[in-house]
């Protein structure tokens, strides 16, 4: 009945293995070929039944003819599978058809002549064949084949690499445990029982073969064999050292008490140990696990709370979290009535409670940095422990004051135990402990965990504070970059204002030009009253020079503002700057009287002359009147007088200050800042005159400090401009 | 034959004497404004039969020149009267908005010369 049981189960897991390996890859030949194997297994493991079946004795000659042939065809379909496994060369069709076709004559000569199986014979334990006149040839050829496939198999496995090598490692596995159950069925057994019973069971073992090759097949990553081959190893020597050990009882006891050994007895007994070795460990985690829950006081898995507590601290980097997981773990674990996380705070040089669970809220617990207490942690890296306080030696007074207050307060806030928290020799942290609820001392065991733990914490602490202050300094410098991305976009913005402006401004004078020139070409200019003629040859002469002064601005702008650019001490000459400055109010006078504006120059002067490069600041001052001129009205609406502009001296020990004072428009305070940049117009410039160019301060500013000295200007909107330009009265190399 | 009346707003006044002999020679009357308020109450008062409207005005805190275009074209009274662009300033960006707010045609000063232009407006006229 068991025997009925053991095949049908045994034939139905290889044909469904077989099905799953077909239904995986329908078209790929190494699957048909096991498929092909593995049908050809369960044929060979029924015939093999039904040859030693009691009830087929009729058929006997038959069942073993059938046994035989399969046992020849198997043979075949290994070859070819070996051929075709992990992975199908192209063209072996030709091949393929030769095998099967040797393989079925084969069959068909076995099954119905007497060449190759003669007869069977019969003995107590089951049937044995007597061979024909083929039976030699036969067996050779049988052979032939099987060490062709182990030839092949091992050719393969020693080229192959990687997921294939794995592969033909399961393959070769399974061959092992079906020789390794065939062997011992075939031979250990029979020893210990003394019959041949169970030698047909051995054919079943082909199970382990088609199983793993399936394994092999169908799963695309493998387990590492070696692990499996160990632990099969380990599992299987144990129940034989064990099975071997109980027997060896069994049959001392058996003949002690004088009764002889029974074979089923034996069988059952050694079955019992096994199935007791297989549910021990079960039984017993079952049963740990309910003495965890009801003897908590003293019994906790050291192990699993410290891996759950490692695998928690690994999974966040967020401080609040890591703290919550520390206290929560160990407070649960350990069963303790309170617990808290003290952090030291950079800038306070404080340890201020992070988190508490217990404590009572009113107590407020924080140390300052470098007091006893985290001193004496830091320095012994051990907690310090209530209970053991009483014993600390007390060396000096202080030392016994200290303590005392250290006992005080523990007390106070009914802590019990103080770790901790240490990372490169600083101390980042406490963790505060309340009493066990069991009132139960903290163990031996219970320190090593807490010691285990602490520096878990500190890592995971350390870490995510680091990564606290990393995140500061990112959004820091996103902050940075943006600000510059602002800046850049914002001097791009001028870039493209100027280009336009500076075409605009190009093209205004160059127009006028063409025009009148081109009357003039057609004679149109000669028949306009003379009157005309004469105001439009000045418009022309007056746009000229605009044009001039605006690609001068520019070239100037460029010379100066090229990395290269220099004064040189050697270029300077004394000037009279009285002269200088009569000068360029003269060559001003035109405009200023165009404008309805008043230039005066107040007198005296503070001195009489000064030192630089002529040309420079000529053009400088020269800009700053003529923006004094442009950017003041005739008549100043608010405060109604009349437009003026003032030029005045001063000086001091080292330097003069020329100030041009207007009671012009003005400039808008917050513009001051960036007046001097290159191609900025404050924003009411356009107000008063379109056709700035954004470079006259900039030349100004540049040529004044190439001259040793500074610019300065106060105004505010409508309230009129001075600007004051300081030059050094003995310039020298030290400050140009 | 009635001359037709040409108005020019341009804030410059060396360039509008430049036009005003220029048309004039040519047969036109010729009328300016140099600035924006006396531009739009000219164009209403004076019916002229084409304006011609720089774009960049000192006077920018009141209107642009965009914004006198506007104004011409929204007003009933002269949202008839054909406008010429007539600038210095040459971005894609100021045509465009221009002959979207309505301009018959969009010159730059310097890159066309006095009779061209007295062509192009006589063009515009004529359509």
């Amino acid at each position: 009945m068991i025997s009925i049981i053991t095949l049908t189960l045994i034939s139905l897991a290889i044909f469904i293995l077989g099905i799953l390996v077909f239904i995986k890859g329908k078209r790929n030949i190494t699957n048909i070929s096991f498929v092909f194997l593995s049908l050809n297994m369960i044929s060979w493991i029924i015939a093999n039944y039904l040859a030693d079946a009691p009830s087929q004795v009729a058929n006997a000659l038959f069942w073993n003819r059938a046994t035989f042939a399969a046992g020849c065809l198997m043979g075949v379909f290994l070859l070819l599978f070996a051929l075709v496994f992990p992975k199908s060369p192209k063209r072996l069709l030709a091949f393929w058809k030769l095998a099967i076709f040797i393989g079925l004559v084969i069959t068909i000569l076995t099954l119905f002549t007497d060449l190759i199986v003669e007869k069977i014979e019969f003995y107590d334990w089951g049937t044995n064949i007597v061979g024909g006149s083929l039976y030699i040839p036969v067996i050779i050829w049988a052979v032939a084949i099987i060490i062709t496939t182990i030839a092949i198999l091992v050719w393969k496995y020693k080229k192959s690499q990687g997921l294939e090598k794995l592969q033909l490692r399961y393959l070769f596995l399974g061959f092992f445990l079906f020789l390794l159950f065939t062997m011992t069925l075939n031979l250990i057994l029979p020893v210990i029982t003394g019959t041949n019973e169970y030698a047909k069971y051995g054919s079943y073992s082909v199970i382990f073969l088609i199983g793993f090759t399936t394994y092999a097949i169908t799963r695309y990553r493998l387990m590492d064999i070696r692990l499996i081959i160990k632990r099969s190893l380990v599992t299987f020597l144990s129940f034989i050292v064990i099975v071997f050990f109980v027997w060896g009882i069994m049959a001392v006891v058996g003949s002690l008490i004088g009764r002889k050994p029974d074979p089923r007895l034996t069988i059952v007994g050694l079955v019992s140990v096994v199935l007791a070795i297989l549910v021990f460990s079960l039984v017993k985690s079952f049963f740990e696990h309910l003495a965890n829950k009801y003897f908590f006081t003293s019994l906790y898995n050291y192990q699993t709370a410290f891996e759950k507590l490692a695998r928690e601290l690994t999974h966040t980097i967020n401080l609040d979290q890591i703290i919550d997981s520390i206290i929560e773990s160990i407070k649960d674990t350990m069963r303790l009535d309170r617990a808290g996380v003290l952090l030291l705070n950079e800038q306070t040089s404080n340890y201020q409670v992070q988190k508490t669970i217990g404590f009572a809220a009113d107590n407020g617990i924080s140390l300052v940095r470098n007091n006893f207490l985290t001193n004496h942690l830091l320095k012994t890296r051990q907690p310090v422990i209530f209970q053991e306080l009483e014993s600390w030696p007390e060396n000096s007074d202080s030392e016994r004051s200290e303590i005392g207050k250290l006992k005080f307060n523990m007390k106070h806030i009914e802590a019990a135990l103080c770790l901790p928290l240490i990372i490169r020799n600083k101390l980042i942290g406490i963790i505060v402990l309340g009493n066990k609820i069991s009132k139960d001392a903290y163990t031996k065991e219970d320190l090593r965990l807490l010691d285990s733990i602490s520096h878990q914490a500190s890592i995971a602490v350390e870490n995510a504070r680091l990564y606290n202050n990393m995140e500061e300094i990112v959004d820091s410098q996103t902050k940075d970059i943006k600000a510059k991305a602002r800046h850049l976009e914002k001097l791009l913005k001028m870039r493209s204002e100027f280009l336009d402006t500076t075409s605009h401004q190009l093209r205004t004078p160059t127009s006028v030009l063409i025009g009148i020139l081109e009357m003039a070409v057609k004679g149109e200019l000669d028949m306009l009253p003379q009157e005309k003629k004469q105001k439009q040859l000045e418009g022309a002469y007056l746009k000229a020079k605009k044009l001039e002064q605006i690609v001068s601005d520019l070239l100037r702008a460029s010379e100066l503002d090229s990395a290269s650019f220099r004064l040189k001490l050697e270029d300077f000459r004394e000037i009279n700057l009285e002269e200088f400055l009569n000068r360029i109010i003269t060559f001003k006078a035109l405009e200023a009287e165009k404008q309805g504006v008043e230039v005066c120059l107040a007198k005296p002067l503070p001195c009489s002359k000064i030192f630089g490069e002529k040309i420079f600041l000529d053009e400088a001052m020269g800009n700053l009147i003529d923006n004094a001129i442009k950017y003041t009205p005739s008549k100043n609406k608010k405060t109604d007088t009349k437009g003026k502009i003032i030029i005045s001296c001063a000086k001091d020990d080292k330097n003069i200050h020329i100030k041009i004072q207007d009671n012009g428009i003005g400039i808008p305070k917050e513009e001051i800042g960036k007046l001097f940049e290159k191609f900025n117009r404050a924003s009411n410039a356009k107000e008063m005159y379109t056709d700035g160019t954004g470079l006259g301060l900039f030349i100004v500013k540049k040529i004044i400090e190439g001259h040793g000295g500074k610019i300065e200007v106060e105004s505010g909107l409508g309230q009129g401009s001075t600007f004051i330009a300081s030059l050094p009265l003995q310039p020298s190399l030290k400050n140009i | 034959m009635i001359k037709q009346k040409i108005l020019l707003i341009e804030d410059d006044p060396d360039q509008i004497l430049m036009y005003q002999n220029k048309f004039e020679l040519v047969g036109f009357d010729f009328i300016a404004a140099e600035n924006a308020e006396s531009g739009l109450s000219l164009a209403k008062n004076e019916k002229p039969d084409i304006v011609l409207l720089d774009l960049l005005l000192k006077e920018l805190t009141t209107a642009t020149g965009l914004e006198i275009l506007k104004k011409l074209k929204e007003d009933y009274e002269t949202k008839n009267i054909p406008i010429i662009v007539l600038t210095n300033f040459d971005t894609r960006q100021a045509e465009e908005e221009s002959i979207k707010l309505g301009a018959d045609d969009f010159i730059i000063k310097s890159k066309i010369g006095l009779s061209p232009l007295v062509e192009r407006v006589k063009k515009v006229l004529d359509k």
